[in-house]
């Protein structure tokens, strides 16, 4: 089948497919390897390609650079990656509207330079922003340290364009910031992971830069002294555009609170004194411009990618919860980020048993009512453990919504919630 | 129905909620007949009013085994007719279930039950200093569950968002009777985002009976500013002018001579009726910037030849300010027997466009329309003025409407920001949606409702027939 899939593909963008198996290998799932990698130049020749794949009875999944690829059950069936970076255009920029069209296959940091210059940006942070596509960003609703303050994913976006497994090519919502007509798909397709629909193109609201943006970072005596003064900042209402907790080296190891400032000079100024007075630690580092302090942020910004760590998770709790969950976490990880408005906290472990560790921190999590996303784990669990915690009880609507939408199970099947 | 299916219909209704919540008389039907979009009017054959999730379930199982199709009802507030008993006979009104389950205050999070009125939202936890941010004009009239319906905005969603920003899960029964779960406290969404669908899919997917909202702490400081315009087009402009700077004002509302007329009229504040247009521009944030950010909204407006600008003195001038705005529909009741609310959006930077193009069709069809409207979302509200005596002119507002909402797509924009579909933009919708989007949204919906039990015959336009379809209903108006 795989044979016949590449010449019905390859008729379609010629050498827009590869077969190779080191281009195969770069989109692998876990254990799983694509038999196709397909990169379609535009929207129709994408359109085309889901449709062949989809009436050969085979499976696809669509990736941007695949930088987040690790989220996610291991695909049930994977045969062609259908690579969307080709699809990297501005379609539609009115500054003053405050919104912008673009294709799913532009990056993040991309998208961030064009609004960039002109005074905008979109207050969305996920890891790895030159890695990372628009449509990846909104298929797996990824968030950074910014969430705190700014909102999800779900917030921006207005408008989209996607082609649904049958080949139909649809749009939802439009170019207007405030828009009812119609059902909310953007919503729907928010966080799929691709398993509903390949996005073609997303409308997002943007916002002013602030004026002024600033890090500081203070150095804690350990990590229950950084949750105990992040939660209490949150608490009062700091008006802070990120507030991250940073613990290393498990139980005793050294902590920071690192936090981003912004807005007019006055508003800086304010909260700086704010944050002054009531954290009790030693000042490290005051970045002296926007750059500077987003470099600073950056690394904790890209932590769920980038660290090393045999299992990572992702734990979001009632934010009356979450530093009591931190606190666990702290005491066993190899580095720990914590955000008390968010409620989330991430965390990294090196063990020799990971499925008991997962079965731990997953029971502890419950026990606090929380949601637990397994963020990485080892390829020998794979099949065994549930990435998403606890199972949604509305499971079975959404069981319903991938048949109804899919029934011959196209999009990234087994790759989502409950193996849907 | 037939009368004899109504009377055992009724029978079972009253097994499950008592006879005080069974309404079938034509004097207590007669009540709901219409939401606010008056231009349209059918009675139900029986109104039922459970008080609990439980009763909702039982009386919409009820309906599943009699193959009967419901429409809900919040508070009947609706713009767009989208609690209409056009093809559902069987009204299901949540008024009964007022009860706010639950206040989480170091969480910011409040469980409120369908019938819960908007404002009581935020009344219930003002000691706390938190408050619930949509804030649609009919707030202290309208319900939880209709704002869910309709995913309502109002005057502080430039800034905060509307009604689904605020929104994190839902109790929903579905239209077999089962009650699911959708989202829960939690800012994280696991699976499939199902209580983004529901949130404004207009009670086709079946009952809201609560919901899980969040709750925001008050603005450390607010400041709210009116600016009065000779015109129009000046006032357009200082909106624009405030966006391009950079600012996100909490609110940025325009009214025009027409409505400043009524509203004055009205409410006396002391708005000048010889201004074109005033300007109702409020920034928040916290204390130390505020200062900065008044004076530049200030410079702005006199820059747009602001004849002046004021600083409301205090909460209570600030409070008549934002009354007289949120009252203003109300108030156009003295300038003519009837109106007709539009609601279309434009991107902001086509505002002078659509507002010159409402004109031209206002002097097309010899209407006085009126405008007032969330300026900073580009979210138009045309105020159209009518006698429902005068069938020609009925005709002429049906179809002055209709052209605006066309000549909001045409300049990119949208058909409704606010209001919904319901009845009166079924056909709109296909102005903006193909047959492919339209199929999907109806696939979306089948998931939920296979059979359209919930909210038949509305959002979705139907092939042709609709208009014939929909006259007698309509004649109850003309």
């Amino acid at each position: 089948m795989s044979v016949d899939l590449a010449s019905a593909l390859t008729r379609l963008i010629g050498d827009g497919v590869e077969t190779a198996i080191a281009a195969r290998e770069a989109y692998a799932i876990g254990s799983v390897t694509p038999s196709v990698v397909a990169t379609p130049g535009d929207c129709e020749a994408l359109r085309a390609c889901v449709s062949v794949v989809g009436d050969a009875g085979a499976a696809l999944i669509p990736l941007g650079y695949g930088a987040h690829r690790a989220l996610g059950h291991e695909p049930r069936r994977y045969d062609v990656a259908l690579v969307c970076a080709a699809l990297a255009s501005i379609r539609d920029y009115t500054p003053a509207d405050m919104t912008v069209t673009v294709e799913a296959g532009l990056t993040v940091a991309a998208l961030q330079e064009v609004l960039a210059r002109e005074g905008q940006w979109l207050p969305l942070d996920p890891p790895c922003p030159a890695e990372t596509t628009i449509g990846g960003l909104v298929a797996a609703d990824l968030g950074g340290p910014l969430c705190g303050s700014q909102g999800r994913v779900r917030d921006f976006v207005i408008g989209l364009g996607a082609v649904m497994a049958d080949g139909r090519l649809i749009r939802a919502g439009g170019k207007v910031v405030k828009n009812v007509a119609g059902y909310d798909l953007m919503k729907l397709l928010t966080g799929s992971l691709g398993t509903l629909a390949v996005l073609t193109e997303v409308t997002l609201k943007v916002r002013p830069r602030p004026a002024v943006t600033r890090c500081l970072v203070f150095e804690l005596a350990d990590a229950d002294a950084g949750i105990e003064s992040a939660s209490a900042l949150a608490a009062i209402g700091l008006d802070a555009l990120a507030m991250t907790v940073v613990a290393e080296g498990g139980a005793g190891g050294r902590a920071r609170l690192v936090v981003l400032l912004a807005g007019v000079d006055a508003d800086v100024a304010a909260a700086r004194r704010c944050l002054e007075e009531h954290v009790a630690g030693v000042v490290l580092d005051v970045s002296a411009d926007e750059v500077a302090a987003h470099a600073v942020i950056a690394p904790i910004r890209d932590f769920v990618r980038t660290t090393a760590g045999d299992v990572v998770v992702q734990i979001v709790a009632l934010p009356d919860a979450a530093g009591r969950v931190a606190s666990v976490l702290a005491g066993e990880a190899t580095r720990m980020q914590f955000d008390a408005r968010s409620g989330r906290t991430v965390a990294a472990f090196a063990t020799t048993d990971p499925a008991r560790l997962i079965e731990r921190v997953a029971a502890r999590a419950a026990t606090h009512g929380a949601h637990v996303v397994l963020e990485r784990w080892p390829l020998v669990l794979a099949g065994e453990v549930e990435v998403w915690r606890p199972l949604p009880a509305s499971l079975a609507l959404m069981r319903r919504m991938k048949t109804e939408l899919d029934p011959r199970a196209t999009l990234a099947p087994g790759r989502f919630v409950g193996g849907i | 129905m037939s009368s004899l299916e109504t009377a055992r219909l009724r029978d079972a209704l009253v097994a499950i909620v008592g006879a005080e919540g069974v309404l079938s008389s034509p004097a207590d039907l007669s009540v709901y007949e219409c939401d606010g979009y008056t231009l349209e009017r059918a009675q139900p054959d029986i109104v039922v009013l459970p008080r609990s999730t439980r009763e909702v379930a039982a009386v919409v199982r009820l309906a599943w085994d009699a193959g009967v199709p419901f429409v809900p009802r919040g508070a009947g507030t609706g713009l767009s007719g989208g609690c209409l008993p056009l093809e559902a006979k069987l009204m299901i009104g949540l008024s009964r279930m007022r009860q706010i389950r639950a206040i989480d205050v170091p969480n910011r999070r409040l469980v409120a039950e369908a019938g819960v009125v908007n404002a009581a939202v935020s009344r219930a936890v003002r000691s706390h200093g938190l408050q619930y941010v949509p804030d649609p004009s009919s707030q202290s009239a309208c319900t939880i569950g209709g704002n869910i319906a309709e995913n309502s905005g109002g005057p502080h969603t430039l800034k905060y968002g509307v009604t689904t920003n605020h929104l994190l899960g839902v109790e929903l029964v579905l239209p077999d009777g089962a009650v699911v779960e959708l989202g829960d406290a939690i800012e994280h969404t696991l699976g499939y985002d199902l209580t983004g669908v529901v949130c404004g899919a207009e009670g086709t997917v079946g009952i809201v009976t609560a919901a899980t909202l969040r709750l925001e702490p008050m603005p450390a400081a607010v400041t709210t500013l009116l600016s009065i315009h000779e015109t129009v087009a000046d006032a357009t402009a200082a909106v624009s002018d405030v966006i391009a700077a950079g600012i996100v004002p909490a609110a940025l509302e325009m009214m025009d001579r027409t409505i400043v007329e009524a509203v004055e009229a009205a409410f006396g504040f002391g708005f000048p009726t010889d201004a074109g247009a005033v300007l109702i521009i409020e920034v928040d944030g916290p204390a130390a910037g505020l200062a900065a950010l008044t004076a530049a909204v200030t410079e702005i407006c006199r820059n747009h030849r602001a004849r002046s600008v004021r600083v409301a003195a205090d909460d209570a001038e600030r409070a008549a300010l934002w009354k007289s705005r949120k009252r203003a529909f109300g108030a156009v009741g003295r300038l003519a027997p009837n109106y007709c609310t539009q609601d279309g959006v434009v991107p902001r930077t086509r505002l002078p466009e659509i507002l010159a193009e409402i004109e031209c069709i206002g002097a097309r069809h010899r209407l006085r329309i009126g405008n007032v409207f969330h300026a900073g979302d580009g979210n138009i509200h045309p105020i159209l003025l009518y006698d429902e005596r005068d069938e020609g002119e009925v005709a002429r507002v049906i179809a002055a409407g209709r052209e605006i909402l066309a000549a909001c797509v045409r300049l990119g924009g949208s058909v409704t920001g606010e209001h919904g579909i319901g009845v009166e933009k079924m056909q709109e919708l296909g102005l903006i949606f193909g047959p492919d989007d339209l199929a999907v949204m109806r696939q979306v919906r089948a998931v939920f409702d296979p059979d359209s039990r919930a909210n038949p015959g509305k959002i979705f336009p139907t092939s042709g027939g609709c208009v014939e379809r929909r006259r007698p209903a309509r004649q109850a108006a003309l």
